[in-house]
């Protein structure tokens, strides 16, 4: 078969590897993958399956751009055995009214496997009636700046601790260790200790103060302090997780907790 | 493709762990997943751009492969290399996205080219940087099968059983597809070098 000729070998060969994503972009994906990942683990509250083995969650549909959340969403659990979960939309998870076209689509990790988002999500109350999960959220944001008197602006993206590409290897590792830590909290809150998953919570802030995963310790904060009736202090988690995270797709939630709820009401 | 489709189509795919390729009959261990992350990201980014997937997309595209890498790691049998295996992945998700958004456009080419550890001159890098815009703007002139053919066979030097393997076509038809495609390749740059000359003063 006829090669390539010496001007087109020329040319791939001066393309390289440069064609590849700047530090920028490396940054921006790795945040949402695995702050999406971790916000789904904090989000499915309710279910051990979420801290089991070495399982994460990630949220599918979830646009690494700035974190906004598209219509559909779909909370996989690769906990052990690939388990998958799903959630249809932000409706079914803020107002606990499942859309079951919409999880029949977003469940089939396994088309076998029936969804179970039902059985393992929490039934906060009605927030939204959006099915576009960003605009939902920024309402949400504003409810919640409503109920604890901030000002809603649109925060900057949060501050990465990843190091840039010369020091790639620390990068993994930090991540996985962040993960980690607030998948421990999540496990302490779904059994019911608050405290200890507040502990672990300190923890996560002392040893990754502006990590990735910074939003997602925010608000799961403020679940915490609302499981221990801590209203004024969660409270103030939620203005603080706001400040770093107007566009977080875990601002619905936030609202929907004790630190928001007394804006939170439906709208149609 | 949906991608519980790409997924099941993975995962169906023998595959090894190492990335240089298995050794008969014994599987490399699998990386845990941040690792694998950490040092495939940039393969995976690069694929699925030459892949056709719009810069637009790419940010959801390489959630999206990750997403199944994730999921599918477990069932990771070790009998085909690592590269690959995550390969056809992107393949699969690629495909899916381009069934769903136009084309690459050459105004989409990234303004800030990736970081380089040895320093270019400007020289080099504006040629880099041209090279990077005539090669999108010739796969872009290409149809999807003889783009992915060509992407495999000459940018990411599989073998054509790989591709084959990957693709799920005869070998014969890896062949043709390659000679097409390289024929194609090579009008294209002669067109777009000519057009270059004219334009020079």
């Amino acid at each position: 078969m006829k090669e390539l000729g010496p001007e087109a070998r020329a040319l791939i060969r001066t393309v390289g590897d440069a064609d590849g994503p700047t530090a920028d972009d490396r940054h921006r994906v790795q945040g949402a993958l695995f702050g999406t990942l971790a916000g789904a683990a904090i989000t499915g509250s309710t279910t051990a399956a979420l801290g089991a083995s070495s399982g994460a969650a990630m949220l599918s549909g979830v646009s690494a751009k700035g974190g906004a959340v598209t219509a559909q969403v779909a909370i996989w659990l690769v906990a052990g055995a690939g388990v998958g979960i799903a959630v249809a939309a932000p409706v079914a998870l803020y107002t606990g009214r499942p859309q079951p076209a919409a999880v029949a689509q977003a469940a089939h990790v396994d088309p076998a496997e029936p969804p179970r988002a039902q059985e393992i999500l929490p039934r906060p109350p009605r927030l939204l009636a959006t099915t576009e999960g960003s605009r939902g959220g920024q309402h949400a944001g504003a409810l919640l700046a409503e109920a604890t008197g901030t000002v809603t602006r649109r925060a900057p993206p949060p501050a990465f601790t990843l190091q840039p590409r010369e020091a790639p290897v620390a990068q993994g590792p930090s991540i996985g260790s962040e993960v980690e830590l607030l998948k421990r909290a999540q496990r302490e809150l779904a059994a019911g200790n608050a405290s200890a998953s507040l502990a672990v919570l300190d923890d996560h802030a002392q040893r990754f103060a502006t990590g990735a995963l910074r939003a997602e310790r925010l608000a799961a904060r403020v679940f915490a302090l609302c499981e221990l009736g801590q209203v004024e202090a969660a409270r103030a988690a939620a203005r603080e997780f706001l400040s770093v995270a107007a566009d977080s797709p875990l601002v619905p939630r936030v609202a929907a907790s004790c630190a928001g709820s007394g804006a939170a009401r439906p709208r149609r | 493709m949906t991608e519980s489709a790409v997924s099941r189509h993975s995962a169906s795919m023998t595959v090894a762990a190492s990335d240089t390729g298995p050794e008969p009959g014994r599987s490399a261990e699998v990386p845990p997943f941040e690792e694998l992350y950490e040092r495939h990201f940039d393969f995976i980014w690069r694929s699925l751009r030459r892949l056709g997937v719009r810069r637009a997309a790419l940010d959801d595209a390489v959630q999206e492969v990750f997403l199944v890498v994730h999921r599918r790691l477990p069932e990771f049998e070790g009998r085909a290399a690592l590269k690959t295996w995550l390969f056809g992945i992107a393949l699969h998700v690629a495909q899916r996205f381009a069934r769903t958004s136009s084309r690459h456009q050459a105004d989409e080419l990234p303004e800030q080219l990736p970081h380089d550890p040895v320093a270019l001159t400007p020289h080099d890098e504006v040629a880099r940087h041209e090279a990077i815009v005539m090669l999108y703007a010739i796969l872009d002139g290409m149809d999807a099968d003889k783009r992915a053919v060509f992407v495999m066979a000459e940018l990411e030097q599989m073998t054509a059983p790989e591709i084959a393997g990957l693709l799920g076509v005869p070998l014969n038809t890896v062949y043709s597809r390659l000679r097409a495609a390289r024929h194609e390749f090579e009008a294209s740059l002669t067109r777009l070098r000519a057009r270059e000359r004219w334009r020079q003063p």
